[in-house]
């Protein structure tokens, strides 16, 4: 039997200023199978984006265990980890993140500049991607020069180029309307299914969640069963 | 990689113009004053003409006497005397010659016009190599029998003759008409030992008094075969001084102090005010040199410093999604640094340009007489390197700061 894509043993995060200590996450235990596709819900500020930097190595934990893939992280330095969210973790944010200055083929390739790969074979790669949410057409253009439902496509592709196992997604709809939405969530699940990758997904639209395989829910920092 | 840094760099400097115009005018002046002052130092430590082979000469200039009990100090150029028991008697070097440097003045279409002339030996021209366009320098016996034959610089026979050669006609000065035997390319002034406008042989000169002086006009040229043989002249040259009896000469003087230099030890005692003194203060003139350089960029570095965190803080969202597909923090060190070296190259780039347009003015302006700056492969690779320290200097701290940026504040903006 593989190891779980994401394992979170007793997992919080508590951030401290001089003043006051605000716990964003209580002792969370969580397993992520392999494969699976799931959603985590809950109000603004419960804790939902720390769990997603947790689980994407972003962020460290105050307490508790990581395990991505089997492996341990906690004891990691800095260089393994972005080893690991190079080769492994793929991120598709709310505000897509594209960088202004590069064209969208160039936007695309960024997470394999920071591997072995020869420039044509990266370049390569990142046209695949591009032609899986369909926007091979577009490779030349910059981010300003598209739609918001265009930069998020292209945001996922820039996700994908590296084939990564765990893709995480923090509200990929929230910025566009619905029509849009319902295009990335189709490409997500795609993505799902055909190549059996692991997606996490933070959002506030129940009807997205359900067609998820599984829905999370976060309130103040605690899940809910 | 380092194309996509290039492409990125490239993009990031057109979209903020401002940004870009202020850092490149920034780095394109900065470098402009250093490149014209490096330009000039160099053409006085490397000339490309008559003094083109004084990496081998001594120039001795000066000389300080004084009497048993240093009540009584005198300073001054050499005295031809002085020359004849310390210089013509050295055996280490390969030749010695000299010339006294004067100002003279001739009578050409009624107007009064001033002229360098310099009296030397034969020797002189062996060790400063003028360019001769036409003609030659006078010979042996010319010199022994006091002929009033005369060698011109370019310019000088514009003045004299316009567009017509000047060998053969005469020219007067001192009351004296001398024979044009030779015109030679214009030196610049700062090569003090080549410059002049007209030279003639030391025999003509007006009066006899200078052979029995200790302290005069004249400086010194030693010639050695090579590099090497520079240190056994110099110690040649200083036992002659000290165990010279200088009763022989006069009572008033007991010792005498003088140097030989090579080109930068004589900057470096001029700069440091240590003409009669045992050390030269090189050390010290190359450090302040140094620090100078570095206090000169300090201030447009914290200026492009500052502009570099500035942009970083606008890039915060671009180094969070770096960070968050693995990026390492050696990579994105390496990318705003090569960034910013790009930047400073292009304004490097623009410096030289300035430079050599300010060179330009300069040499046109007549501020330094018959200056003719030649822009050396060794300044190019000075100024590159220069560029680089510039880049170096402003943008390591910055790309350090942005490379250890928290991702998830880097992808919120801040």
């Amino acid at each position: 039997m593989s190891a779980p894509a994401i394992s979170l043993q007793q997992v919080s995060k508590v951030y401290q200023t001089d003043r006051v200590e605000t716990t964003a996450l209580d002792q969370i235990n969580l397993t992520i199978p392999q494969g699976e596709f799931v959603s985590i819900m809950g109000p603004s500020g419960c804790g939902k984006s720390t769990l997603l930097n947790l689980m994407g190595l972003l962020d460290a934990p105050s307490d508790g265990d990581i395990q991505i893939l089997g492996q341990q992280v906690a004891h990691l330095k800095e260089k393994q980890l972005a080893t690991i969210r190079n080769l492994k973790i793929g991120f598709v944010f709310q505000s897509f993140h594209l960088v202004p200055d590069l064209s969208v083929l160039d936007n695309v390739e960024i997470p394999l500049l920071y591997r072995s790969v020869s420039s044509s074979a990266r370049r390569q790669a990142a046209r695949d991607a591009l032609e899986r949410v369909g926007l091979k057409a577009r490779m030349s253009h910059y981010p300003t020069q598209l739609s918001g439902g265009q930069q998020q496509r292209v945001a996922i592709a820039r996700a994908i180029v590296g084939q990564p196992a765990i893709l995480f997604a923090d509200e990929p709809t929230g910025n566009l309307d619905s029509q849009m939405g319902k295009e990335i969530l189709s490409i997500l699940n795609d993505l799902n299914q055909q190549s059996g990758t692991t997606i996490v997904m933070v959002t506030h639209d129940q009807h997205q969640a359900e067609q998820t395989g599984r829905i999370i829910r976060i309130h103040d920092g605690q899940m809910i069963h | 990689m380092s194309l996509h840094t290039v492409k990125t760099t490239l993009r990031v400097l057109m979209r903020r113009k401002f940004f870009t115009a202020i850092s490149l005018f920034c780095i394109a002046t900065t470098l402009m004053v250093l490149i014209v002052v490096a330009a000039i130092v160099d053409n006085m430590l490397h000339p490309i003409g008559a003094e083109r082979n004084f990496d081998t000469v001594l120039i001795v200039e000066r000389v300080r006497m004084a009497n048993k009990e240093e009540t009584s100090v005198w300073s001054s150029p050499l005295g031809y005397k002085f020359i004849e028991e310390f210089i013509l008697t050295l055996k280490t070097p390969e030749r010695v010659g000299y010339y006294t440097d004067n100002s003279r003045q001739s009578l050409i279409d009624g107007l009064i016009q001033r002229f360098q002339v310099k009296y030397t030996d034969d020797q002189y021209a062996k060790i400063v190599e003028l360019d001769f366009i036409d003609g030659r320098y006078f010979t042996l016996d010319e010199l022994n029998s006091g002929q009033r034959v005369a060698i011109i610089n370019e310019p000088t026979q514009i003045r004299f003759f316009g567009d017509q050669s000047a060998i053969g006609k005469t020219i007067e000065f001192s009351e004296q008409r001398y024979t044009v035997i030779g015109v030679v390319r214009a030196e610049a002034e700062f090569n003090k030992a080549a410059f002049s406008d007209i030279w003639a042989p030391i025999t003509t000169f007006p009066s006899g008094n200078y052979r029995d002086e200790m302290m005069g006009s004249f400086r010194a040229l030693i010639k050695a075969a090579s590099r090497s043989d520079i240190p056994a002249i110099k110690a040649e040259f200083e036992q002659g001084l000290k165990s010279f009896d200088y009763r022989s000469v006069s009572d008033e003087y007991a010792t005498a102090t003088s140097f030989a230099n090579t080109k930068l030890e004589r900057m470096a005692r001029e700069f440091m005010g240590t003409e009669d003194e045992l050390g030269s203060g090189l050390a010290t003139f190359l450090m302040l040199a140094l620090l100078g350089v570095v206090l000169f960029m300090l201030l447009p570095a914290i200026n492009l410093f500052n502009l570099s965190i500035s942009r970083i803080m606008e890039r915060a969202s671009e180094i969070g999604v770096r960070k968050a597909f693995g990026a390492p923090r050696r990579a994105l060190v390496n990318q705003f640094l090569l960034e910013n070296i790009i930047l400073t190259l292009i304004g490097g780039l623009m410096g030289l340009l300035l430079s050599l347009l300010a060179l330009n003015l300069i040499e046109s302006s007549g501020l330094i007489a018959y200056a003719n700056f030649n822009i050396s492969w060794r300044l190019v690779v000075w100024t590159l390197m220069i560029t680089l320290l510039f880049a170096l200097i402003s943008g390591s701290y910055p790309a350090w700061r942005m490379a250890r940026m928290h991702p998830v504040r880097a992808l919120k903006g801040y």
